[in-house]
């Protein structure tokens, strides 16, 4: 949409009148412009639309079904259940209708890190970094300030990249969602590393029905994230303003058969085939479930 | 014993610039070093003050710390060997073994990369790495924050110190800031080079020539702290499927490769290497005379050294002389 237009040529010539619209022109306009530029301090928009208060709502699935803790499921023909079920989503990117990108950000923190070279730095993150902890539930997080207006997709990151990765986790406010978490580990302590996408359950190995050894896909390093992109048009308005986004759990653990022992314990490194798998899975479990009021 | 730290008060100047407002800005502290030492790195969201060094201390001997109260901190760094272990493998809870040996934590404070592999950036971050293993403390760290907020005594002594009760960051602070004080200085080499000739035995002088020259250990321990803080392979055959500084990596060239340890305190530092499979000094020296094992991505640097069985005599000896007076010496486990 573009900026209203104050048109002032039709307005007859006084010298004095002239005087105070020059005053007008030089001071008044350039302060309605910038009024109507003015956006939400949680987007960095092209777009000129008022901003409006937006949440994120990450939903848990396992296939067709609600994600829930508790629960058995079949997976490929056996029986499993989830403990923890956790993805972390970064660099959210909305684009509007005539192909603006809005990034969206949060309040800035600044913690100790290492750079490349292993140096102490401090480091400021000040991208928007959810943490969906759906073995909780759904999990509902403050998006910020967006323009109102048509989309036609979003984008993210499956895993936190980047000097974003090399922060000592201990030191955050203990709300972030980059905090260093004390019921599931969300970090690997001894490889300094956010794990992206944490999944532990049981599963029945010897098909008696009841689930009986222990599963989980810990999938962490830059190298393992991806970018995911939701090409659906949607609008965002004071009245929609809650963008639904749904995780299929069960589609990043597809080709896996947790009744193999080969395939049953994964943190990247010590199973390498395994996390291969799963993240070949990443960038394909995601669906906008739409965006609606809240 | 008594412990000896240390401290200097420094002025709020220290403390301009970082913003840092409530208990720990009252009385922050300088660790003295020894002569020759740089300054122990303080990072500044972290300042040393006696009272959490006290309090660091006390939760370092805690062993609530684990799971079923067995194991501490001082469980598997003994401070009467130097803060290491004097087995191969350190025990966790319900007896299980990990794949490292437990290094020295004097003069930890120093070091940019922890563990082995330098999988930890920073000492605060580090702590959490042993409390949460299921080889070493398997603590939920929700339980443990629990067990510290229920102990009116640590509710108390964190409220003092930080303004704040037990949380991840508060536990990991005050551990850092403890260990941060282990320091050590002043072995007979360190007289050595500060011009006491004395300070060394002629043997211990050829010794010295030999870590310099033939027997090339101060390319990589060298400096205040007698190592480079590279990650090298030294050429020890692979035991298991420990792949070094590669499991952190990921890199082929960082295979088999580990932290070069200090050498300060060698003498009481045994076992050796990552997985302490050397008993004596003499096995460690037999392992580099022989030029390592030709391990694939062994460093050109490890060399056969022909060292007669004199020299290797001569060499040890100096390795004892890196044994320091320990600053800092604590409570007993």
């Amino acid at each position: 949409m573009q900026p209203p237009l104050v048109h002032l040529a039709a307005i007859p010539h006084d010298p004095h009148f002239a005087m105070t619209m020059k005053a007008l022109r030089t001071f008044l306009l350039p302060i309605l412009f910038v009024s109507v530029f003015l956006m939400g301090c949680d987007a960095d928009s092209t777009g000129s639309s008022e901003p409006v208060d937006v949440s994120l709502a990450v939903q848990g699935m396992f296939g067709s079904q609600s994600l829930a803790t508790g629960t058995t499921y079949d997976h490929n023909g056996a029986n499993v259940t989830i403990e923890a079920a956790r993805v972390y989503l970064s660099d959210f990117v909305l684009t509007t209708a005539d192909g603006q990108e809005v990034a969206v950000t949060s309040e800035p923190v600044t913690v100790p890190a290492k750079n490349e070279n292993d140096e102490d730095i401090t480091h400021t993150v000040s991208d928007k970094v959810v943490l969906a902890k759906n073995d909780l539930g759904m999990s509902e997080n403050h998006f910020g300030e967006v323009p109102a207006g048509d989309y036609t997709s979003i984008s993210f990151r499956v895993g936190i990249v980047g000097q974003d990765n090399r922060v000592d986790p201990t030191q955050f406010p203990a709300t972030h969602p980059m905090t260093k978490q004390t019921d599931f580990n969300n970090h690997w302590s001894w490889a300094s590393g956010y794990i992206y996408l944490r999944m532990d359950g049981e599963v029945d190995t010897d098909g008696d029905g009841a689930v009986d050894t222990h599963w989980e896909a810990h999938i962490g390093r830059d190298a393992n994230a991806r970018m995911v992109t939701l090409d659906t048009d949607f609008t965002v308005s004071e009245t929609n303003n809650q963008i639904h986004v749904m995780v299929d759990y069960q589609h990043f653990i597809e080709t896996l058969d947790l009744t193999n022992p080969e395939e049953q314990i994964t943190h990247g490194m010590d199973n390498p085939p395994m996390a291969a798998k799963v993240v070949s899975m990443l960038d394909g479990a995601f669906t906008l479930g739409g965006v609606h009021g809240q | 014993m008594t412990r000896v730290v240390y401290i200097a008060v420094a002025t709020l100047l220290l403390l301009s610039g970082c913003g840092i407002a409530g208990p720990e800005a009252r009385d922050p502290a300088v660790l003295d070093v020894p002569e020759g030492f740089d300054p122990v790195p303080i990072p500044s969201h972290n300042p040393i003050t006696a009272a959490k060094v006290d309090l660091g201390e006390r939760l370092f001997h805690d062993r609530r710390l684990s799971e079923d109260r067995s194991i501490s901190c001082a469980s598997c760094h003994f401070e009467n060997a130097a803060f290491a272990d004097p087995r191969p493998l350190s025990p966790g809870v319900h007896g299980r073994l990990g794949i490292r040996n437990s290094p020295s934590l004097v003069n930890v404070g120093y070091l940019d990369l922890l563990f082995w592999d330098g999988g930890s950036f920073t000492l605060e971050a580090q702590a959490l790495a042993p409390i949460e293993a299921d080889f070493e403390m398997n603590m939920n760290l929700g339980v443990l924050m629990e067990r510290l907020k229920a102990d009116p005594a640590y509710a108390r002594e964190f409220e003092d110190v930080f303004g704040e009760g037990p949380s991840v960051a508060t536990l990991t602070k005050a551990l850092a800031a403890f260990q941060r004080t282990i320091r050590s200085g002043g072995s007979r080499y360190d007289r050595y080079l500060a011009g006491q000739t004395s300070a060394l035995s002629a043997a211990e002088r050829r010794g010295m020539d030999l870590y310099n020259g033939k027997a090339n250990c101060a390319s990589c321990h060298n400096g205040f702290l007698l190592t480079n803080q590279a990650f090298e392979n030294n050429g020890i055959e692979p035991a298991g499927s420990d792949s070094g500084r590669a499991r952190i990596t990921g890199l082929p060239e960082d295979f088999l490769t580990f932290r070069v340890p200090s050498l300060r305190n060698v003498e009481k530092t045994a076992p050796y290497m990552h997985d302490g499979r050397f008993q004596t000094l003499d096995d460690v020296i037999a392992h580099y005379d022989r030029g390592g094992s030709g391990v694939r991505n062994q460093s050109p640097q490890i060399q056969p050294l022909q060292l007669t069985e004199s020299e290797k005599q001569d060499l040890i000896a100096f390795l004892k002389t890196l044994t320091d007076d320990i600053i800092l010496t604590g409570i007993s486990p």
